[in-house]
Protein backbone atom coordinates (compact mmCIF):
# COMPACT_ATOMS: atom_id res chain seq x y z
CA UNK A 1 0.00 0.00 0.00
CA UNK A 2 1.25 3.50 -0.78
CA UNK A 3 1.86 6.21 1.80
CA UNK A 4 0.66 9.76 1.19
CA UNK A 5 3.01 12.11 3.05
CA UNK A 6 1.44 15.23 4.52
CA UNK A 7 3.08 18.66 4.61
CA UNK A 8 4.11 18.53 8.25
CA UNK A 9 5.88 15.20 7.85
CA UNK A 10 7.70 16.36 4.75
CA UNK A 11 8.75 19.56 6.48
CA UNK A 12 10.31 17.50 9.28
CA UNK A 13 12.88 16.32 6.75
CA UNK A 14 13.66 19.91 5.86
CA UNK A 15 14.05 20.80 9.54
CA UNK A 16 16.51 17.97 9.99
CA UNK A 17 18.55 19.14 7.01
CA UNK A 18 18.48 22.67 8.36
CA UNK A 19 19.67 21.50 11.78
CA UNK A 20 22.55 19.65 10.13
CA UNK A 21 23.35 22.67 7.99
CA UNK A 22 23.52 24.79 11.15
CA UNK A 23 25.58 22.10 12.91
CA UNK A 24 22.82 21.48 15.41
CA UNK A 25 21.47 18.15 16.60
CA UNK A 26 18.09 17.47 14.95
CA UNK A 27 15.15 16.32 17.03
CA UNK A 28 15.25 12.53 17.32
CA UNK A 29 11.71 11.96 16.04
CA UNK A 30 12.33 14.25 13.06
CA UNK A 31 15.61 12.55 12.28
CA UNK A 32 13.87 9.19 12.29
CA UNK A 33 11.15 10.46 9.96
CA UNK A 34 13.73 12.07 7.69
CA UNK A 35 15.67 8.83 7.45
CA UNK A 36 12.54 7.01 6.38
CA UNK A 37 11.52 9.70 3.90
CA UNK A 38 14.94 9.77 2.31
CA UNK A 39 14.95 5.99 1.90
CA UNK A 40 11.43 5.47 0.52
CA UNK A 41 11.72 4.38 -3.10
CA UNK A 42 8.61 6.38 -4.02
CA UNK A 43 7.23 9.36 -2.14
CA UNK A 44 3.63 10.37 -2.78
CA UNK A 45 2.38 13.82 -1.85
CA UNK A 46 -0.82 15.71 -2.60
CA UNK A 47 -0.84 18.78 -4.81
CA UNK A 48 -2.08 20.51 -1.64
CA UNK A 49 1.25 19.79 0.04
CA UNK A 50 3.05 21.20 -2.98
CA UNK A 51 0.87 24.31 -2.69
CA UNK A 52 1.50 24.72 1.04
CA UNK A 53 5.26 24.58 0.59
CA UNK A 54 5.38 26.65 -2.58
CA UNK A 55 3.33 29.48 -1.09
CA UNK A 56 5.96 29.85 1.62
CA UNK A 57 8.76 30.04 -0.93
CA UNK A 58 7.36 32.30 -3.64
CA UNK A 59 7.43 35.39 -1.46
CA UNK A 60 11.08 35.03 -0.52
CA UNK A 61 13.53 37.63 -1.84
CA UNK A 62 15.70 34.84 -3.30
CA UNK A 63 14.74 32.39 -6.02
CA UNK A 64 16.82 29.34 -5.21
CA UNK A 65 14.57 27.72 -2.57
CA UNK A 66 11.70 27.73 -5.06
CA UNK A 67 13.94 26.45 -7.86
CA UNK A 68 15.13 23.61 -5.63
CA UNK A 69 11.56 22.80 -4.63
CA UNK A 70 10.38 22.72 -8.26
CA UNK A 71 13.22 20.36 -9.03
CA UNK A 72 12.45 18.26 -5.95
CA UNK A 73 8.92 17.75 -7.27
CA UNK A 74 10.52 15.71 -10.04
CA UNK A 75 11.76 13.27 -7.39
CA UNK A 76 8.35 12.66 -5.78
CA UNK A 77 4.95 11.68 -7.13
CA UNK A 78 2.52 14.56 -6.85
CA UNK A 79 -1.13 13.49 -6.79
CA UNK A 80 -3.29 16.14 -8.42
CA UNK A 81 -6.70 17.23 -7.20
CA UNK A 82 -8.28 15.80 -10.36
CA UNK A 83 -7.29 12.24 -9.50
CA UNK A 84 -10.45 10.13 -9.28
CA UNK A 85 -11.47 6.86 -7.66
CA UNK A 86 -13.21 4.01 -9.47
CA UNK A 87 -16.54 5.79 -9.19
CA UNK A 88 -15.16 8.88 -10.89
CA UNK A 89 -15.12 10.97 -7.73
CA UNK A 90 -12.20 13.39 -7.84
CA UNK A 91 -10.12 14.38 -4.84
CA UNK A 92 -11.70 17.83 -4.92
CA UNK A 93 -15.18 16.35 -4.91
CA UNK A 94 -14.21 13.86 -2.21
CA UNK A 95 -12.86 16.72 -0.12
CA UNK A 96 -16.35 18.20 0.11
CA UNK A 97 -17.65 14.86 1.37
CA UNK A 98 -14.69 14.45 3.72
CA UNK A 99 -15.28 17.87 5.23
CA UNK A 100 -19.01 17.26 5.62
CA UNK A 101 -18.48 13.85 7.19
CA UNK A 102 -15.97 15.33 9.61
CA UNK A 103 -18.30 18.14 10.56
CA UNK A 104 -21.12 15.70 11.18
CA UNK A 105 -18.82 13.76 13.51
CA UNK A 106 -17.71 16.90 15.35
CA UNK A 107 -14.37 17.32 13.54
CA UNK A 108 -14.16 20.68 11.82
CA UNK A 109 -11.04 21.44 9.79
CA UNK A 110 -10.66 24.99 8.59
CA UNK A 111 -7.60 24.41 6.42
CA UNK A 112 -8.85 23.31 2.99
CA UNK A 113 -5.41 21.98 2.07
CA UNK A 114 -5.57 19.54 4.99
CA UNK A 115 -9.02 18.37 3.93
CA UNK A 116 -7.79 17.85 0.37
CA UNK A 117 -4.83 15.81 1.60
CA UNK A 118 -7.10 13.50 3.58
CA UNK A 119 -9.50 13.26 0.64
CA UNK A 120 -6.62 12.43 -1.73
CA UNK A 121 -5.58 9.55 0.54
CA UNK A 122 -9.17 8.31 0.38
CA UNK A 123 -9.40 8.55 -3.40
CA UNK A 124 -6.13 6.74 -4.11
CA UNK A 125 -6.58 4.30 -1.24
CA UNK A 126 -3.30 5.12 0.48
CA UNK A 127 -2.16 5.30 4.08
CA UNK A 128 -2.04 8.89 5.31
CA UNK A 129 1.22 9.84 7.02
CA UNK A 130 0.61 12.74 9.37
CA UNK A 131 1.54 14.06 12.79
CA UNK A 132 -1.41 16.44 12.81
CA UNK A 133 -3.96 15.33 15.41
CA UNK A 134 -6.92 17.01 13.70
CA UNK A 135 -6.09 15.58 10.27
CA UNK A 136 -5.67 12.16 11.82
CA UNK A 137 -9.06 12.47 13.52
CA UNK A 138 -10.68 13.64 10.30
CA UNK A 139 -9.19 10.63 8.52
CA UNK A 140 -10.40 8.18 11.15
CA UNK A 141 -14.03 9.36 11.17
CA UNK A 142 -14.40 8.74 7.45
CA UNK A 143 -16.36 5.75 6.16
CA UNK A 144 -14.38 3.63 5.63
CA UNK A 145 -11.71 5.14 7.88
CA UNK A 146 -8.42 6.20 6.34
CA UNK A 147 -5.45 4.33 7.80
CA UNK A 148 -3.11 6.82 9.48
CA UNK A 149 0.56 6.48 10.38
CA UNK A 150 2.64 8.98 12.32
CA UNK A 151 6.30 8.74 11.36
CA UNK A 152 7.13 11.50 13.84
CA UNK A 153 5.75 9.60 16.80
CA UNK B 1 8.07 22.06 -33.98
CA UNK B 2 9.48 25.03 -35.81
CA UNK B 3 9.31 27.18 -32.70
CA UNK B 4 11.79 24.98 -30.93
CA UNK B 5 14.18 24.29 -33.78
CA UNK B 6 15.67 27.70 -34.35
CA UNK B 7 17.53 27.94 -31.05
CA UNK B 8 19.28 24.67 -31.82
CA UNK B 9 21.57 26.38 -34.27
CA UNK B 10 22.65 29.01 -31.77
CA UNK B 11 25.43 27.54 -29.68
CA UNK B 12 28.56 28.69 -27.89
CA UNK B 13 31.52 29.73 -30.07
CA UNK B 14 33.60 26.68 -29.18
CA UNK B 15 30.75 24.38 -30.12
CA UNK B 16 30.01 26.28 -33.29
CA UNK B 17 33.62 25.87 -34.36
CA UNK B 18 33.42 22.15 -33.80
CA UNK B 19 30.23 21.75 -35.77
CA UNK B 20 31.71 23.75 -38.61
CA UNK B 21 34.88 21.62 -38.59
CA UNK B 22 32.78 18.67 -39.58
CA UNK B 23 31.08 20.37 -42.48
CA UNK B 24 32.28 20.62 -46.03
CA UNK B 25 34.58 23.59 -46.82
CA UNK B 26 31.98 25.51 -48.83
CA UNK B 27 29.50 25.26 -45.98
CA UNK B 28 32.16 26.25 -43.49
CA UNK B 29 33.03 29.34 -45.48
CA UNK B 30 29.46 30.59 -45.27
CA UNK B 31 29.41 30.66 -41.49
CA UNK B 32 32.83 31.98 -40.52
CA UNK B 33 31.30 35.24 -39.26
CA UNK B 34 29.12 33.73 -36.58
CA UNK B 35 31.58 32.96 -33.77
CA UNK B 36 33.20 36.44 -33.57
CA UNK B 37 29.86 38.19 -33.93
CA UNK B 38 28.29 36.14 -31.14
CA UNK B 39 31.22 36.88 -28.89
CA UNK B 40 30.95 40.60 -29.55
CA UNK B 41 27.19 40.93 -29.39
CA UNK B 42 26.19 38.36 -26.78
CA UNK B 43 28.85 36.60 -24.72
CA UNK B 44 31.06 39.56 -23.83
CA UNK B 45 28.22 42.00 -23.04
CA UNK B 46 26.60 39.32 -20.88
CA UNK B 47 29.85 38.70 -19.03
CA UNK B 48 30.15 42.40 -18.23
CA UNK B 49 26.83 42.54 -16.35
CA UNK B 50 27.61 42.78 -12.64
CA UNK B 51 24.28 42.74 -10.80
CA UNK B 52 21.20 40.55 -10.95
CA UNK B 53 19.05 43.67 -11.41
CA UNK B 54 21.05 44.65 -14.50
CA UNK B 55 20.91 41.05 -15.72
CA UNK B 56 17.11 41.06 -15.50
CA UNK B 57 16.93 44.34 -17.43
CA UNK B 58 19.59 43.68 -20.06
CA UNK B 59 19.20 39.99 -20.79
CA UNK B 60 16.06 40.26 -22.99
CA UNK B 61 17.85 42.60 -25.42
CA UNK B 62 20.92 40.36 -25.51
CA UNK B 63 18.72 37.35 -26.08
CA UNK B 64 17.02 39.15 -28.96
CA UNK B 65 20.43 39.82 -30.54
CA UNK B 66 21.40 36.20 -30.00
CA UNK B 67 18.17 35.03 -31.57
CA UNK B 68 18.67 37.30 -34.56
CA UNK B 69 22.10 35.79 -35.16
CA UNK B 70 20.51 32.38 -34.80
CA UNK B 71 17.93 33.29 -37.40
CA UNK B 72 20.60 34.56 -39.78
CA UNK B 73 22.66 31.42 -39.46
CA UNK B 74 19.59 29.24 -39.77
CA UNK B 75 18.69 30.79 -43.08
CA UNK B 76 22.26 30.53 -44.28
CA UNK B 77 23.09 27.05 -43.07
CA UNK B 78 20.21 25.03 -41.86
CA UNK B 79 18.29 25.37 -45.08
CA UNK B 80 21.27 24.67 -47.37
CA UNK B 81 23.27 21.91 -45.74
CA UNK B 82 22.02 18.33 -46.00
CA UNK B 83 20.09 17.36 -42.92
CA UNK B 84 22.05 14.13 -42.36
CA UNK B 85 25.32 16.04 -42.37
CA UNK B 86 24.10 18.50 -39.76
CA UNK B 87 22.58 15.80 -37.58
CA UNK B 88 25.79 13.77 -37.53
CA UNK B 89 27.83 16.85 -36.66
CA UNK B 90 25.41 17.96 -33.94
CA UNK B 91 25.25 14.55 -32.29
CA UNK B 92 29.00 14.22 -32.20
CA UNK B 93 29.46 17.70 -30.74
CA UNK B 94 26.74 17.29 -28.11
CA UNK B 95 28.33 14.09 -26.83
CA UNK B 96 31.86 15.48 -26.68
CA UNK B 97 30.69 18.75 -25.17
CA UNK B 98 28.86 17.00 -22.34
CA UNK B 99 32.00 15.20 -21.21
CA UNK B 100 34.09 18.37 -21.21
CA UNK B 101 31.45 20.46 -19.53
CA UNK B 102 30.80 17.96 -16.75
CA UNK B 103 34.50 17.96 -16.01
CA UNK B 104 34.61 21.77 -15.96
CA UNK B 105 31.59 21.90 -13.64
CA UNK B 106 33.35 19.68 -11.12
CA UNK B 107 36.64 21.54 -11.27
CA UNK B 108 35.41 25.15 -11.59
CA UNK B 109 31.78 25.59 -10.58
CA UNK B 110 31.24 23.12 -7.73
CA UNK B 111 33.98 24.58 -5.51
CA UNK B 112 32.41 28.06 -5.56
CA UNK B 113 28.70 27.27 -5.98
CA UNK B 114 27.46 23.70 -5.51
CA UNK B 115 23.84 24.68 -6.20
CA UNK B 116 24.80 26.14 -9.58
CA UNK B 117 26.98 23.09 -10.20
CA UNK B 118 24.01 20.75 -9.92
CA UNK B 119 21.86 23.05 -12.04
CA UNK B 120 24.52 23.17 -14.75
CA UNK B 121 25.21 19.44 -14.77
CA UNK B 122 21.51 18.56 -14.99
CA UNK B 123 21.02 21.13 -17.74
CA UNK B 124 24.01 19.77 -19.65
CA UNK B 125 22.74 16.21 -19.66
CA UNK B 126 19.08 17.01 -20.20
CA UNK B 127 19.56 19.57 -22.96
CA UNK B 128 21.99 17.24 -24.72
CA UNK B 129 19.40 14.48 -24.80
CA UNK B 130 16.59 16.84 -25.77
CA UNK B 131 18.61 18.37 -28.62
CA UNK B 132 19.54 15.02 -30.09
CA UNK B 133 15.89 13.98 -29.97
CA UNK B 134 14.79 17.22 -31.61
CA UNK B 135 17.42 17.00 -34.34
CA UNK B 136 16.25 13.49 -35.16
CA UNK B 137 12.69 14.77 -35.48
CA UNK B 138 13.82 17.46 -37.87
CA UNK B 139 12.10 16.64 -41.16
CA UNK B 140 12.43 18.06 -44.65
CA UNK B 141 9.02 19.69 -44.25
CA UNK B 142 10.25 21.38 -41.10
CA UNK B 143 13.18 22.86 -43.02
CA UNK B 144 10.93 24.59 -45.55
CA UNK B 145 8.56 25.87 -42.88
CA UNK B 146 11.51 26.95 -40.77
CA UNK B 147 12.96 29.04 -43.60
CA UNK B 148 9.69 30.92 -44.02
CA UNK B 149 9.23 31.47 -40.30
CA UNK B 150 12.79 32.56 -39.69
CA UNK B 151 12.74 35.11 -42.47
CA UNK B 152 9.45 36.48 -41.14
CA UNK B 153 10.81 36.55 -37.62
CA UNK B 154 14.08 38.22 -38.56
CA UNK B 155 12.14 41.03 -40.21
CA UNK B 156 9.80 41.48 -37.27
CA UNK B 157 10.26 44.98 -35.83
CA UNK B 158 8.93 43.85 -32.43
CA UNK B 159 11.27 41.19 -31.07
CA UNK B 160 8.93 40.06 -28.31
CA UNK B 161 6.20 39.26 -30.79
CA UNK B 162 8.22 36.48 -32.41
CA UNK B 163 7.23 33.12 -31.03
CA UNK B 164 10.74 31.71 -31.27
CA UNK B 165 12.04 34.34 -28.86
CA UNK B 166 9.55 33.64 -26.12
CA UNK B 167 10.09 29.99 -25.43
CA UNK B 168 11.90 28.64 -22.42
CA UNK B 169 14.05 26.63 -24.83
CA UNK B 170 15.23 29.77 -26.59
CA UNK B 171 16.38 31.28 -23.30
CA UNK B 172 17.77 27.98 -22.08
CA UNK B 173 19.89 27.53 -25.19
CA UNK B 174 21.29 31.04 -25.00
CA UNK B 175 22.14 30.73 -21.31
CA UNK B 176 23.50 27.24 -21.75
CA UNK B 177 25.80 28.57 -24.42
CA UNK B 178 26.86 31.36 -22.05
CA UNK B 179 27.55 28.94 -19.19
CA UNK B 180 29.45 26.64 -21.52
CA UNK B 181 31.49 29.50 -22.90
CA UNK B 182 32.35 30.73 -19.39
CA UNK B 183 33.29 27.30 -18.05
CA UNK B 184 35.50 26.44 -21.00
CA UNK B 185 37.11 29.89 -21.03
CA UNK B 186 40.37 30.23 -19.14
CA UNK B 187 39.37 33.54 -17.59
CA UNK B 188 37.78 33.82 -14.15
CA UNK B 189 34.15 32.77 -13.97
CA UNK B 190 31.73 35.67 -14.55
CA UNK B 191 30.36 37.33 -11.42
CA UNK B 192 26.82 36.26 -12.22
CA UNK B 193 27.46 32.68 -13.29
CA UNK B 194 25.23 31.52 -10.42
CA UNK B 195 22.37 33.73 -11.62
CA UNK B 196 22.87 32.47 -15.17
CA UNK B 197 22.66 28.88 -13.93
CA UNK B 198 19.52 29.66 -11.91
CA UNK B 199 17.76 31.17 -14.91
CA UNK B 200 19.05 28.39 -17.17
CA UNK B 201 17.64 25.78 -14.82
CA UNK B 202 14.27 27.53 -14.58
CA UNK B 203 14.14 27.55 -18.37
CA UNK B 204 15.18 23.92 -18.63
CA UNK B 205 12.35 22.98 -16.27
CA UNK B 206 10.05 25.18 -18.35
CA UNK B 207 11.28 23.62 -21.59
CA UNK B 208 10.54 20.14 -20.30
CA UNK B 209 7.02 21.31 -19.52
CA UNK B 210 6.61 22.96 -22.93
CA UNK B 211 7.83 19.92 -24.82
CA UNK B 212 5.62 17.57 -22.83
CA UNK B 213 2.65 19.88 -23.43
CA UNK B 214 3.46 19.73 -27.16
CA UNK B 215 3.33 15.93 -27.01
CA UNK B 216 7.08 15.43 -27.30
CA UNK B 217 8.38 12.70 -25.00
CA UNK B 218 11.31 13.92 -22.90
CA UNK B 219 13.02 12.25 -19.97
CA UNK B 220 13.39 13.50 -16.41
CA UNK B 221 16.21 15.72 -15.19
CA UNK B 222 18.94 13.77 -13.46
CA UNK B 223 22.26 14.48 -11.80
CA UNK B 224 24.50 12.16 -13.83
CA UNK B 225 26.06 9.34 -11.86
CA UNK B 226 24.03 10.01 -8.71
CA UNK B 227 21.47 7.40 -7.49
CA UNK B 228 17.82 8.49 -7.52
CA UNK B 229 17.41 8.59 -3.74
CA UNK B 230 20.56 10.66 -3.34
CA UNK B 231 19.24 13.13 -5.92
CA UNK B 232 16.11 13.60 -3.80
CA UNK B 233 18.23 14.14 -0.68
CA UNK B 234 20.48 16.54 -2.50
CA UNK B 235 17.61 18.79 -3.66
CA UNK B 236 16.11 18.81 -0.17
CA UNK B 237 19.49 19.96 1.12
CA UNK B 238 19.77 22.58 -1.62
CA UNK B 239 16.29 23.89 -0.75
CA UNK B 240 17.01 24.22 2.95
CA UNK B 241 20.51 25.60 2.57
CA UNK B 242 19.34 28.27 0.15
CA UNK B 243 16.68 29.63 2.53
CA UNK B 244 17.62 33.06 3.88
CA UNK B 245 18.67 32.74 7.52
CA UNK B 246 16.07 35.27 8.62
CA UNK B 247 13.20 33.37 7.02
CA UNK B 248 14.19 29.73 7.40
CA UNK B 249 12.83 29.08 10.90
CA UNK B 250 9.55 30.83 10.19
CA UNK B 251 8.95 29.03 6.90
CA UNK B 252 9.72 25.60 8.29
CA UNK B 253 7.62 26.26 11.38
CA UNK B 254 4.68 27.33 9.22
CA UNK B 255 4.67 23.97 7.47
CA UNK B 256 4.37 21.87 10.62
Amino acid sequence: MTHLIDTGTLSAWMKVEQARHKKREPAANEAKAAARLSAEPRLYISIATSYEIERGLVALPVSRPLIAFKRLLGEVIVIGAEVANRDGITAWSQAARTYARGKAKGVTVNNDADVLIVATAQVIGSILVTNDAVMALLARVQDPPVVVEDWLD
Amino acid sequence: MVAVISPLVTLAPSTIERVWEQLRPEARARVRWLGPRMRAEFFEPLRMIATTEDFAVQFPALLAAYQRMGADIAVDVLTRIPRDELQAAARSVVERRAAELLHAIVSRLDPCDAFAGDEAREATVWLGMALIALWEDFSAADVKELEVRIVESANDPQPQSAEIRQTHLARAMALFAAVEDALLDERELPLLIGAWCDQLFVDVLGTAGELRAAGICVGPLVIPGVPALEQRRRWVRHLVESLPDDDAEEILASLA
